[in-house]
């Protein structure tokens, strides 16, 4: 197991990478949606 | 935005978090790895359930033609779009099954009924893609589309839900569960991974409907 | 749904057409026969697992064309036969004449197979299981020619379709094929029936979920 790596406090930059890709890919989506909604508004 | 789709995200951003943080049963050979299971399972069932969803359209798609008028082909867009998501999935949840194979079974492949499921299905829907190719006719390429969509399905369900258990009932001793194992239900697994799987079904879904919409403004 | 006398009648037909009328129905028993002989000019005593994994090769193949075969009638052909009968009533009949024409292929495959590549003896028995053997490749065979039927039905739909077969074909094929291999291949090794019948039902369930499915699909397929 990742004990030491974890007694290390290293997991926290491993969390702070996906999060930035998460919150990277929601704020896309999220983006996407509002933007083909506006679309849809002006058809 | 519907909240179905917040709560999607929100689902999937805590199954990251309490993936990495919350403590997994200490097990020889998987290790930490037994974390993938809330990452690289859900792929499986969001491909299920994206297909699923392919499927209902495919069928409404074909009952909209009953009474005599012309097919409503947004349901084929739809159908079509579904499963084009469903395969993305499919591919995400292959290659990172390869790379956890490759770190606990030592080889990216192996002779598994699982595996054998995953490569049928991904042939069969691309079948699929190859017959919607080979027509050019809107209105046949929907039909005929649907058509195969409702056998394919049945044969993948066939496949993946009820082979591994027949051969199972023949040679005693497997357990008679294809899934990976008992680990997520035999302890606080289950808080990561149902969340994990619900999150990601309503991700992917949001993803295809945001195909779907895309698809239908640039017709 | 169905009619038996409408049944009896198309099958007649098609008897009438294939047989009487020498339309070509020893094509694909040729093909069997072409593979076969390739295979064995390229193996020399393959052992028992070898030996029934280029069987089955070949016996997919060749109902691959024996499937497509059945469904190949000119438009005017399906015309006469729309007014004869319903879309299930055409869909089963020619599930069933198809699948007498794939096994009466795969037993010339198996017994091909027998003359040019002897006949795999696995150890411990003293004679080649035959009857159990041929039990399993007949479920088999039968097992294919519906989902074949299916498929030759959908891509007889298209306008070119030389390719688009056998890829839509064999994805569907595959769940079949492992139950008949595994099938075929218990039989090979000599297991008696008492172990072999599960296997013999899955094959029958798997040939008729096709029809099944086929029944509820066909009319969609004839729309046009």
């Amino acid at each position: 197991m990742a004990d030491l790596f974890r007694s290390e406090g290293k997991i926290y930059v491993v969390l702070a990478v996906l999060g930035i890709l998460f919150v990277g890919l929601a704020a896309y989506l999220i983006w996407m949606d509002r933007r083909l909604a506006k679309l849809e508004k002006q058809k | 935005m519907k909240a179905w789709k917040l709560l999607g995200l929100a689902l999937v951003g805590y199954s990251l978090y309490a993936g990495l943080m919350f403590e997994v049963p200490r097990l020889v050979i998987l290790n930490e790895t037994i974390r993938n299971l809330y990452f690289h399972v859900p792929m499986w069932f969001t491909m299920i359930a994206l297909l699923g969803g392919s499927l209902a359209y495919s069928i409404r798609l074909l009952r909209s033609g009953d009474a005599g008028q012309a097919l409503d082909l947004d349901r084929d867009r739809q159908a079509k779009n579904f499963a084009e998501v469903a395969m993305v999935f499919a591919l995400l949840g292959l290659f990172t099954g390869m790379v956890w194979a490759k770190a606990t079974w030592g080889a990216y492949w192996t002779a598994d009924p699982k595996l054998n499921g995953t490569a049928v299905t991904l042939l069969i829907y691309a079948a699929y893609f190859v017959l919607r190719g080979s027509v050019d006719d809107p209105e046949k390429k929907a039909r005929l589309g649907a058509v195969y969509n409702v056998f394919a399905f049945v044969l993948m369900i066939v496949f993946i839900g009820i082979l591994p258990r027949m051969t199972d009932s023949l040679h005693p001793g497997n357990g008679g569960n294809p899934a990976f194992g008992n680990y997520d239900l035999d302890n606080g697994m289950r808080l990561v991974f149902y969340p994990a799987v619900l999150g990601w079904i309503f991700t992917g879904w949001w993803i295809a409907t945001l195909r779907v919409r895309l698809a239908r403004l640039t017709s | 749904m169905v009619r038996a006398k409408i049944l009896a009648q198309f099958i007649r037909w098609e008897w009438a057409l294939e047989y009487r009328r020498s339309n070509g129905w020893f094509l694909p028993v040729l093909f069997a026969a072409m593979v076969g002989y390739l295979v064995s000019l390229l193996v020399r005593q393959p052992n028992p697992v070898q030996w029934l994994s280029l069987l089955w090769i070949t016996l997919v193949f060749s109902a691959l064309q024996t499937a497509t075969r059945s469904f190949s009638a000119s438009p005017s052909e399906w015309l006469y036969l729309n007014q004869l009968a319903r879309p299930s009533e055409l869909l089963l009949g020619k599930s069933m004449t198809t699948a007498l024409n794939t096994v009466f292929v795969a037993w010339t495959g198996v017994f091909l197979f027998g003359l040019w590549l002897g006949w795999p003896r696995p150890e411990g028995l003293d004679a080649f299981p035959i009857w159990t053997f041929l039990t399993s490749i007949t479920l088999g065979a039968v097992a294919m020619s519906t989902t074949l039927s299916f498929t030759a039905a959908l891509s007889s739909k298209l306008s070119r379709n030389t390719g688009v077969m056998a890829i839509l074909s064999l994805p569907l094929l595959l769940p079949t094929l492992l139950v008949a291999m595994r099938s075929s291949k218990l039989a090979l090794l000599g297991e008696p029936w008492t172990v072999l019948y599960p296997n013999w039902l899955g094959e029958l369930a798997l040939s008729a979920l096709p029809l099944a499915l086929g029944a509820l699909l066909f009319p969609y397929l004839w729309r046009s």
